[in-house]
């Protein structure tokens, strides 16, 4: 399913946040959105996935035009905090938000126990998330958002604060989500993990300033950093 | 059954938080118990003057408890005027009467208490006419009180729970996370509605039922009717919690609503006579939950009127859950505009 985002444009109490973005994301593809904090990659991601509504231009992954309720059966969303009930057991938390899928009720707690196992939590289901630790609580919002297995996932910064080690298994699992044909979308701003996706888009004061395939970008680049073109319009 | 999750995820949220689950259950109970005390028969020594009173009446109130004084017909009142008795108890025109010198609830309780339970066995069917020298004679406030109080509290804490609840969900953003479920937005508000009714219902079977059995208060009406009355009070204290989080980004904001929202609601909830008010401002009431409520629970318990009496006052619950629950689908486009 294509993505596409067209003349898009929001502002938030007259201050302009997104201006004429236009993007195109590919099936089957990580694209990571990159730059620095306060550009508006949290903003665009609310956008594609319906949360806000843009000022003008539009957003239509496949053929739904969003917002369309029938899109998030589809997709799966990781906000930036981490968004869960801190009085439940990190398994009463999958089980609430998978029951806002269509799942029959074996069926469901045979996937709650699976996303678990996927993000290494089984021995702690059962705990309070007000017990977890912050990398826990990361790896227990990624397995809510992958509960409906989802074609697309959005994710928001999903590796802030977590150790190297973490991160790694995490990207792992991005991968192996991509090679099951997930297409996903992410946001950063650390540059080692950008290298790591299909393609970028670089965004910068509410504009798109560049988008294109990883090795494409460092092209263009004299030292090979990514860093460069943000710099150069800095400079500008 | 999405709704049937929500509902679920709510009752074991309020299960695992201790305090939310005591301030539901408990705190009601501990409250009432201490208006109780301060309001119910106390074993107050009463003194009263009698003037004219056959002397196996005054006997009979003598024996009860109450210290009885003869004095003369023009005496009396200054004796109740200047607090040397509670009241003056005489015999005009055939008439008896009664006078005290203001509604105080527990002195008024005693003394009527006593003289009725006089009279009733010396000459039942007999006549008494009850008179204040300041405020007015409402015979149902003595028990009325307690009843009044019940819809208070328990309108009160439902809405707090309720209301930051709410603001909890949308600061901790899980609201735009469920948003972003295929759930629909009434869904969501049936489930939070339902899921706090729960505990709704089941603090209102133990109110009532501590009200009945612990403190014996009597319940004249129908018990059942009497919990109808008060679940749907909370379940409208759930709907308006949740409105007003709307309108608050945090926890201290919904705190900041009790004097706007509930205060007034106990001012008006008829624990003060409204009909005195000046410029019809007693219609103010008539947009307030709690108002209904109470009067409702005064004619069940206190009256012993049916279901079919109270029904305009049960009307009232219904359209403010219906009317809230309305405004609380539509105020979730902010998270989704479908």
């Amino acid at each position: 399913m294509i993505i596409d985002v067209i003349k898009v444009a929001k502002s938030f109490k007259k201050q302009l946040v997104l201006r004429d973005i236009n993007l195109s994301i590919n099936e089957n593809e990580i694209f990571g959105l990159i730059g620095p904090s306060g550009s508006g990659k949290t903003t665009l991601i609310r956008l594609i996935i319906g949360a806000i509504s843009a000022d003008s231009g539009k957003v239509n992954i496949g053929d739904f035009l969003i917002p369309d309720i029938r899109a998030l059966d589809i997709i799966g969303y990781m906000p930036q905090n981490d968004a869960l009930y801190n009085d439940l057991s990190g398994y009463d938390n999958l089980l609430f938000f998978g029951g806002m899928y269509k799942t029959e009720s074996q069926e469901l707690k045979r996937r709650v126990s699976e996303v678990l196992s996927l993000v290494e939590l089984s021995g702690d289901g059962a705990k309070k998330v007000i017990n977890y630790s912050g990398g826990m609580k990361k790896r227990l919002s990624l397995a809510v958002a992958l509960l409906n297995k989802p074609r697309i996932l959005i994710l928001d910064e999903p590796t802030v604060g977590v150790d190297p080690v973490l991160r790694k298994k995490i990207w792992d699992e991005f991968s192996r989500l991509k090679d099951d044909g997930t297409t996903i979308i992410l946001t950063t701003h650390v540059m080692d993990e950008a290298v790591k996706c299909d393609r970028l888009g670089l965004i910068y004061g509410g504009t798109i300033i560049a988008c294109d395939k990883v090795s494409a970008l460092l092209a263009r680049t004299k030292g090979n950093s990514i860093e460069e073109l943000f710099f150069e319009r800095q400079g500008q | 059954m999405k709704i049937l999750f929500i509902i679920k995820r709510i009752i074991r949220q309020i299960v695992n938080d201790k305090r939310s689950l005591g301030l539901i259950l408990v705190v009601p109970l501990f409250l009432l118990s201490l208006i109780f005390l301060l309001l119910g028969d106390s074993g107050y020594k009463a003194k009263i003057a009698v003037s004219g009173i056959p002397l196996a009446i005054s006997d009979k109130i003598t024996a009860q408890g109450v210290t009885v004084t003869q004095t003369s017909l023009s005496d009396g009142r200054a004796l109740v005027n200047n607090k040397t008795v509670d009241a003056f108890f005489y015999i005009e025109d055939n008439q008896m009467n009664l006078l005290f010198e203001s509604n105080d609830a527990v002195k008024t309780g005693v003394v009527t208490k006593s003289i009725q339970t006089a009279i009733k066995e010396l000459s039942p069917g007999s006549f008494m006419k009850a008179e204040f020298i300041y405020g007015k004679s409402d015979d149902s406030m003595f028990n009325s009180l307690g009843y009044i109080m019940l819809g208070i509290i328990s309108f009160f804490i439902v809405f707090i729970i309720a209301g930051i609840s709410f603001v909890r969900e949308r600061t901790n953003q899980t609201m735009e996370r469920l948003m972003m479920t295929p759930v629909k937005r009434w869904e969501v508000v049936c489930g939070y509605t339902l899921g706090f009714g729960f505990f709704a219902a089941l603090q209102s079977i133990i109110l009532i039922a501590f009200v009945k059995w612990v403190l014996k208060m009597p319940i004249a009406g129908s018990v059942l009717t009497t919990g109808l009355i008060m679940i749907l009070l909370s379940l409208s204290a759930v709907c308006i919690g949740a409105f007003f989080s709307i309108f608050s980004n945090n926890e201290f904001q919904i705190m900041q609503f009790i004097p706007v929202v509930v205060v007034p609601q106990i001012f008006f909830s008829g624990l003060i006579s409204l009909d005195t008010l000046p410029f019809h401002l007693g219609m103010i009431s008539r947009i307030m939950p709690v108002y209904y409520a109470c009067d409702a629970l005064k004619g069940v318990a206190i009256k012993g009127e049916g279901l079919l009496s109270i029904l305009p006052d049960i009307t009232a619950l219904l359209v403010f859950i219906v009317i809230f629950s309305c405004f609380n689908t539509v105020a979730l486009k902010k998270f989704r505009r479908i």
